[in-house]
């Protein structure tokens, strides 16, 4: 998962299409699509227990970003530098890091800044990848040709690499990371949209909805995107995971979010100096991150299998 | 080592980790307090594995004339000897490569006599033309040196038309190498020129090796001598070139004169180790992988306990501050005069020692510290917090401007990223929060802070002096002084008071000089209150049992020559 | 074919210049040059401003930099560090092999340890080892991978030398050591400094491999030939082995191709933490501190060396497995 320092992108596979990056890991086991009714795609899925508990994982953490106020009981980002650094206790759960704050908190509310990164890293991804693919995929020819060269162009930079230069000369931040993860994360989708409207742009029904007169933008977005849903829901349910782990690397890398955010990434590269001293400062936005992982990829492999039945 | 210095090792490791950062200089430790663990008679042989000096990166120059920052000049100080040293233990001038100097009554020229005898280590003889010619070298504006300040402090003249291009030699600085003198004629009078030779930028080259090695006599192309085998006269000796981002290996200097303390260095061989990640070096000395490591802040009480009496934290003559812009209408200026003394009462000192440093520092009773010639406790009035008084303030500051400190814009806090400026930027947020002042933390790319801070860019803002040579001038001149404005002068602060007291202090000598030093450094932090000192360094270095007599400088030079391993 | 193989190579160059060409625009709109190449923390006076500015030929219009630049590089000039005073030349002869070496080495970590729990986990399908396989693979992603890397410097270097034990017992925490091979080869005790390195920058990898080789098997596995072979009589693992192994591969033999180019340049984070000095610590420091030329050289080296890998593992496809044809633009 390229996501993190040293990323694998899943290469292209015989048949031409790519996977890459933060879903390395749904690629890496192929995405051919095929139509299911969502009944039959969550009887399979239920039956993926490692699914049911990453989905679980990840209801908590919707739960916990929703509610973020009512359960816990201090301010994330306040100080307490004359309480400084404690370990665990009835008042403070998980102890309080160096500047006296309640890692409780700081995890929970890391809870929406982990989703946050990962959501919108998604959607930008998402957006650039639908419009790239479908133009790429729908018009084929010259334009094709040119946007799948600039795919290539982004697939061929080191990952960590571009996501530096580009944080530096954006400037760093919260919100420049989610922007960086998005626009080094939209070429798998792009090649994903485009090969599924490859599939079926010859087809029947698309011949007869151009016939009687539909739009190609018309087209496009009612026939042919819904073709590509479901490997698209199972790498963005992974990229989104690993979201998270690419945000601990910056973080690290010193280009992530930036203090008093409570990023669970942040948390971690600061809490890696204080392993022997304050571990909790490590190991609990640790453990949120490390359950947060494992739950998008189990989810997106119980995905995977639910849609796509034929590999179980 | 200078300001710059100070700075440039407080700014530039970017991809400092350490969340605390010890720091970011990655210095050593002691001198006064400090050397330890001399137990008997030296031993000479062995190797030394060095993680401490280079523990977050290589130095952008090893060249004398290019190093700017203490890692940078660390090599070239075991490299090179000029014509006096600080003393590694007490940071007072002594005589080096020049036996004895005068100077006029109104110290605008100084004759030093060069011994005769010393050599390079190819065995070219060092005389008062190798000083010339680095002088000359370093003020040449084609090797763009970022060092180049001090030798131009000196103010030779003929400074400014070396630095403009339009010379290619001081016309005040007179070398004879037949009476093995060094004469130097000064635009001004300055009382403290021994002290400035100390400094590494001041040291001699061997313009024949320089000239071979590069092949040319173009000083733009002799900045690539660093890249190879540099010769120098000092104790060491390069033994390889430069490894970049693994090591800079040195040798024993076999010919070497012995130096002030008079002995040959004891250690065969000296190898940096040059790591990308303080906690990593840290961890090879933990492992038994390396001699002696920079000790992280999250890890310093943990390894002053682990390793008792092999940790060297002397005090080192840095400053860490937070300061105002003073050209700024919202903070800056005499009518805001109140709001800066509530804010400098509001800051927890305390909190960032304890917390961001882990007690790794001391939490700073002026501007100047201790060990600089004429410091005085108890001058900076505002050290200890004092909230009730602060909110007074405040309220007689709304009084008098009819603002109200709430509905201010509000005030930012600007620091460079790394190093644990960003826990103490938060800090500072918090106690501003509790004065009621509002406030937002700026971080700011390392790259280009102390260029924006420069252009007037900045609030209040985050920054740091290490000292480049002992002396109390060196504190105040390049940070509050109206011609430092440009420059190190991040404040814009320009007071004619100020001003006159350095001409002033620099006309004295002894007691005279350092009791006016103190009034200037009393208008500009008391009076004037443009910059808050927060915390003053220490040494961090910890080594390995079998390593003996180590000892840091003020300056956080480790003396590398008197070390010896058993 | 051979007009395809000559299609694909003249694409590489489109790629190449494209991301030279977004770099040089990155950095264009990114600092002050002058400022990098002076320190950067002090005031740069109008002389040495001047004199920067001429021997660096940075007073050209940018498209006259970029021409003479993109000349320089057919070349093979990468032109010189604003910040370290060497070629980018050089610190690629010094960064390149440490970093293939220990890409090298990662990628056969992982090619072991990927394949044989693959393989584990296909043939036990479902069982508990499937599972675990799959379970303890993702765990090892899941751990952020300096995590990881100052876990392994714990447990295999500092705690052994807290508890004494033998040299056999120690590993070094950092660095790349004596810095003694035969071609990749780690000769006498390098292999010391080499093993936790190379673990750490395959662990990502690993899990990809694993499940990649786990999926093909399964397909592979209910393939006509499989069938066939075991009407002959075959014994199970003979099958698994003999053909169905040797099927999975393919896919799996790109993915390693393709990791090659990716671990050379990603490895940013195994280097800090392990002190390697490789390419990818050195294009980030310099990405950091603006020093473009370094950035530039370094990335567009790793660029072709992604695209020309690409490239060869597509046109193996060709002599692995004969039923793929090429014709058109790209398949699919």
């Amino acid at each position: 998962m390229a996501v993190t320092d040293d990323r694998v992108p899943a290469g292209s596979s015989p048949t031409g299409e790519a996977g890459y990056g933060p879903a390395a890991l749904a690629a890496a086991e192929g995405l051919a699509p095929e139509s299911s009714q969502l009944g039959d795609v969550w009887r399979r899925f239920r039956h993926n227990r490692l699914a049911l508990v990453g989905m679980g994982v990840v209801a908590v953490e919707v739960l916990a970003a929703a509610l973020a106020p009512l359960i816990t009981f201090s301010n994330p980002t306040t100080n307490n530098t004359t309480l400084g650094p404690t370990g665990p206790s009835l008042t403070h759960w998980f102890g309080t890091d160096l500047l006296g704050r309640d890692i409780y908190a700081r995890v929970v509310y890391g809870a929406r800044v982990s989703l946050k990164v990962g959501i919108l890293a998604l959607v930008i991804a998402l957006v650039i990848g639908l419009v790239v693919g479908a133009l790429a995929g729908f018009y084929g020819g010259v334009l094709d040709g040119l946007l799948m060269r600039i795919t290539d162009v982004f697939l061929a930079f080191p990952y960590i690499v571009a996501a530096i230069v580009l944080i530096v000369v954006i400037g760093r931040g919260l919100n420049t990371v989610i922007l960086v993860l998005g626009l080094l994360g939209w070429m798998p989708f792009a090649r994903l949209f485009r090969s599924s409207i490859l599939q079926i742009k010859e087809l029947e029904y698309i011949e007869a909805a151009r016939a009687v007169g539909c739009s190609d933008a018309r087209i496009i977005v009612r026939h042919m995107l819904p073709n590509a849903i479901q490997p698209v829901v199972v790498y963005g349910t992974i990229f989104v995971g690993t979201a998270v782990l690419s945000e601990a690397a910056l973080s690290f890398l010193g280009v992530g979010a930036l203090e008093p955010t409570p990023a669970w990434g942040l948390m971690v590269a600061q809490g890696k100096s204080f392993m022997s001293t304050i571990p909790g400062m490590l190991f609990f936005p640790g453990a949120a991150i490390f359950l947060t992982v494992m739950a998008f990829v189990f989810m997106g492999d119980g995905l995977r299998d639910a849609l796509d039945p034929k590999l179980r | 080592m200078r300001r710059m210095r100070g700075r440039a090792s407080l700014a530039v490791l970017i991809v400092c980790v350490a969340l605390v950062a010890a720091a970011c200089s990655s210095s050593k430790k002691t001198s006064t307090a400090g050397g330890s663990g001399s137990a008997g008679t030296p031993v000479v042989g062995g190797t030394l594995n060095d993680y401490q000096q280079y523990a977050q990166g290589e130095p952008d120059h090893i060249d004398p004339d290019l190093a700017a920052d203490v890692n940078s000049s660390a090599t070239g100080q075991l490299l090179f000897d000029g014509l006096t040293e600080n003393d590694y233990k007490t940071g007072k001038v002594v005589p080096q490569v020049s036996d004895r100097w005068t100077h006029n009554d109104n110290f605008t020229q100084w004759v030093f006599h060069i011994r005769s005898g010393v050599t390079f280590s190819n065995g070219d003889a060092v005389l008062p033309s190798s000083f010339a010619y680095a002088w000359n070298r370093i003020l040449n504006p084609a090797l763009a040196s970022e060092v180049a300040y001090i030798p131009a402090t000196l103010g030779i003249k003929g400074t400014a038309d070396v630095q403009a291009g339009k010379a290619a030699t001081l016309s005040g600085l007179t070398a004879d190498d037949g009476a093995m003198t060094l004469t130097l004629n000064l635009d001004k009078p300055i009382s403290f020129v021994d002290g400035l030779a100390a400094h590494l930028s001041m040291s001699p080259l061997d313009q024949k090796d320089v000239e071979a090695k590069t092949g040319t006599t173009d000083v733009t192309k002799t900045a690539k001598y660093e890249q190879g085998i540099m010769i120098g006269n000092g104790p060491f000796i390069m033994a390889e070139a430069w490894k970049h981002n693994v090591s800079i290996t040195l040798a024993r200097n076999p010919t070497y004169w012995g130096g002030y303390e008079g002995h040959k260095a004891y250690l065969d061989k000296l190898v940096f180790t040059i790591s990308k990640d303080l906690d990593s070096a840290y961890g090879a000395f933990q492992g038994g992988q390396a001699d002696t490591a920079y000790i992280p802040a999250a890890k310093y009480q943990e390894a002053l306990t682990t390793y008792a009496g092999h940790v060297a934290n002397g005090p080192i003559l840095g400053i860490y501050d937070w300061g105002f812009n003073m050209k700024d209408p919202e903070v800056g200026g005499p009518a805001n005069l109140k709001l800066r003394q509530a804010i400098a009462l509001s800051i927890d000192r305390d909190a960032m020692i304890t917390r961001t440093y882990n007690n790794s520092r001391l939490k700073a009773l002026g501007w100047t510290p201790p060990g600089v010639p004429g410091y005085q406790t108890g001058l900076y009035q505002f050290a200890e917090r004092d909230l009730t008084k602060a909110k007074q303030l405040l309220s007689e500051w709304e009084q008098a401007t009819g603002k109200k400190a709430a509905s201010l814009k509000p005030i930012q806090v600007n620091f460079n990223i790394g190093s644990g400026h960003d826990i103490n930027a938060g800090i500072i947020k918090g106690n501003l929060d509790e004065l009621g002042v509002p406030s937002v933390v700026v971080p700011h790319e390392s790259k280009t802070y102390f260029k924006d801070m420069r252009k007037g860019l900045g609030q209040f803002m985050r920054s740091g002096w290490i000292a480049d040579y002992t002396s109390y001038d060196n504190q105040l001149y390049p940070s509050f002084d109206t011609a430092g404005i440009g420059g190190d002068n991040i404040y814009q602060y320009s007071s004619a008071e100020f001003d006159a007291l350095i001409d002033k202090a620099r006309a004295q000598t002894g007691a005279d000089a350092e009791a006016t030093y103190r009034q200037a450094e009393d208008v500009a932090l008391n009076k004037d209150v443009v910059a808050i000192p927060l915390n003053w360094y220490k040494g961090a270095v910890v080594y390995a049992t079998r390593v003996q007599n180590v000892v840091q400088s003020p300056l956080q030079f480790v003396k590398y020559d008197s070390i010896w391993v058993k | 074919m051979g007009g395809y193989i000559l299609r694909r190579a003249l694409l590489v160059i489109p790629v190449v210049v494209g991301a030279v060409t977004l770099l040089f625009a990155a950095f264009l709109v990114t600092g002050d040059p002058v400022e990098t190449i002076a320190g950067g923390q002090r005031a740069v006076s109008a002389t040495t401003r001047a004199q920067i500015i001429h021997k660096y030929g940075l007073d050209e219009p940018s498209y006259v930099r970029y021409g003479r630049y993109i000349g320089r590089l057919v070349r093979g000039d990468l032109g010189d560090s604003y910040k370290q005073g060497r070629s980018v030349n050089d610190i690629l002869r010094q960064d390149a092999p440490a970093s293939l070496r220990l890409a090298i080495w990662a990628i056969i970590l992982e090619i072991l340890i990927g394949i044989a729990a693959g393989v584990i986990a296909a043939v036990r399908r479902y069982s508990f080892l499937d599972a675990l396989t799959t379970v303890s693979t993702t765990m090892v992603v899941a751990i952020p991978v300096f995590v990881l890397g100052y876990l392994f410097q714990y447990v295999f270097g500092i705690l052994p030398n807290k508890q004494n034990l033998g040299s056999w017992a120690r590993f070094p925490v950092q660095g790349i050591g004596p810095n003694h091979w035969f071609l990749f080869i780690p000769l006498g005790n390098q292999w010391k400094f080499l093993l936790f390195p190379a673990l750490t920058l395959a662990s990502v990898s690993t899990a990809v491999v694993a499940r990649m080789t786990r999926s093909t098997m399964l397909e592979v596995m209910k393939a006509d030939y499989m069938r066939t072979a075991a009407a002959k009589g075959l014994t199970k693992n003979a099958i698994i082995l003999k053909h169905g192994l040797k099927n999975a591969m393919i896919p799996v033999v790109t993915l390693i191709g393709l990791d090659l180019a990716t671990l050379i340049g990603s490895a940013v984070i195994t280097e800090t933490v392990f002190n390697w000095p490789g390419m990818g610590s050195e294009i980030a420091r310099a990405a950091v501190s603006l020093d473009a030329p370094v950035v530039l050289g370094l990335t567009t080296l790793l660029v072709v060396a992604y695209v020309v890998i690409n490239l060869l593992v597509d046109l193996s496809y060709a002599f692995f497995d004969p039923r793929i044809r090429y014709g058109g633009a790209e398949a699919r």
